[in-house]
């Protein structure tokens, strides 16, 4: 157990918000990795383009929590540490079916156009994710 | 709604074109092609585009539904052959020359088709910066968090 | 030898206008837990709306970020009047009887 653990600084200091933002920041990570992989293998016979999965646990969990939350406590969320949040998991690896009649079902403009939202979405998950953490430094530092 | 669905959009108008590039390439490669397997010579053909919902989640598409509004990326449904005469041309030595000694070339128009390419090239490209624009407006929203 | 009066008990003052008592306190401390809880109100709020961004159920990415930054400003500013009150609180606590 490492020192943060033993202090109870995972559990306390950091928010659900925190957690479920690093783990899409892995997930956006993973994405932009095998869509690189889909471009790369723009012109090679029979290759299947892949698509990676985001956590359907996780953002049905969130899409429940948030009308819950309107009404109760934030902190309070059981269904959310069922869901994988705290174990390692990696996130589901699908083939895309082969299209009937189409020769070529790798179209690099939609790859491309991939690449060009998860790398936005992946900005927007580390500035958020840095917003959070500069708020609790100012919670803490707090003396100006 | 928002910008990632004007990069789908702007995406699928670039697939599109690019459709139409190939097309009009496959048109001007057989620009003077007499015999195709039917026959006869090879008709000119062109791109079908039509509108095309952008696949989107399930609560935008209940969302955009009640507003009333709908937003269209564009779809190739068709590569069709076009209409009108081959035209013909007298040359009995040809092997493809009927009785009277005439040929029958394809119906393109080679000054037609480089026209078509530009405007298709504009199209990709009006399209790519469709994207670039969007892309930019997402960051600068993201500019916000100092 | 005149009668000593009897000395009555000693009159209570007239009676004087006990202050007035209305159903709500709006002391200053109130108002700050007021703003407190608000504050707290907005930053779960944005938080949710960053949540619902990055699991993918929200697209608009300029309302989660003016919903954060509004609620940072509104952090900050309460922050700043903790701030002020801890000071005026420590002044007067090195102020001499």
């Amino acid at each position: 157990m490492t020192m943060s653990d033993e202090l109870g600084i995972n559990k306390t200091l950091f928010d659900r918000a925190t957690k479920i933002l690093g783990r899409t920041l892995d997930y956006r990570v993973e994405n932009q990795r095998v869509i690189a992989g889909n471009i790369a293998n723009i012109d090679t016979p029979g290759y299947r383009p892949k698509k990676l999965e985001f956590d359907e646990e996780l953002r049905r969990a969130v899409e429940k929590e948030q009308i819950h939350l309107r009404k109760t406590d934030g902190k309070h969320l059981p269904g959310l540490q069922q869901s994988g949040m705290q174990g390692e998991q990696s996130f589901l690896l699908k083939t895309e079916p082969g299209s009937t009649g189409g020769d070529r079902s790798l179209d690099i403009d939609a790859e491309m156009a991939k690449m060009a939202k998860n790398n936005l979405l992946y900005e927007a998950t580390v500035k958020m994710l840095s917003k959070k953490f500069d708020l609790l430094r100012e919670a803490i530092e707090g003396r100006r | 709604m928002g910008l990632m669905k004007a990069i789908d959009i702007a995406t699928s108008g670039m697939t599109a074109q690019r459709a139409r590039v190939n097309v009009i390439s496959m048109n001007l490669a057989n620009a003077n092609t007499t015999r195709t397997a039917d026959g006869k010579p090879y008709r000119r053909k062109t791109v079908v585009f039509e509108t095309n919902a952008i696949p989107e989640s399930f609560d935008e598409a209940m969302k955009n539904a009640e507003s009333g509004q709908e937003i269209y990326g564009v779809k190739v449904t068709g590569i069709v052959p076009v209409s009108g005469e081959f035209k013909k041309v007298f040359d009995p030595s040809h092997p493809d020359a009927d009785k009277q000694g005439y040929v029958y070339l394809p119906n393109v128009n080679l000054v037609q088709e480089m026209v078509s390419l530009l405007n298709a090239n504009r199209g990709y490209e009006a399209n790519a910066a469709s994207v670039r624009t969007a892309k930019e407006m997402a960051l600068r929203a993201l500019d916000l968090f100092r | 030898m005149n009668s000593i009066k009897q000395v009555s008990g000693i009159h209570p003052l007239p009676n004087t206008r006990k202050p007035q008592t209305t159903g709500k306190t709006t002391g200053f401390a109130d108002a700050l837990k007021q703003f407190a809880a608000g504050v707290n109100e907005e930053l779960q709020q944005a938080d949710g709306k960053m949540e619902e961004f990055a699991v993918g159920k929200r697209s608009d990415l300029h309302e989660v970020v003016v919903a954060t930054e509004k609620a940072d400003i509104s952090f900050k500013l309460l922050l700043q009047v903790r701030n002020k009150l801890l000071e005026a609180y420590q002044e007067i606590m090195r102020m001499q009887v």
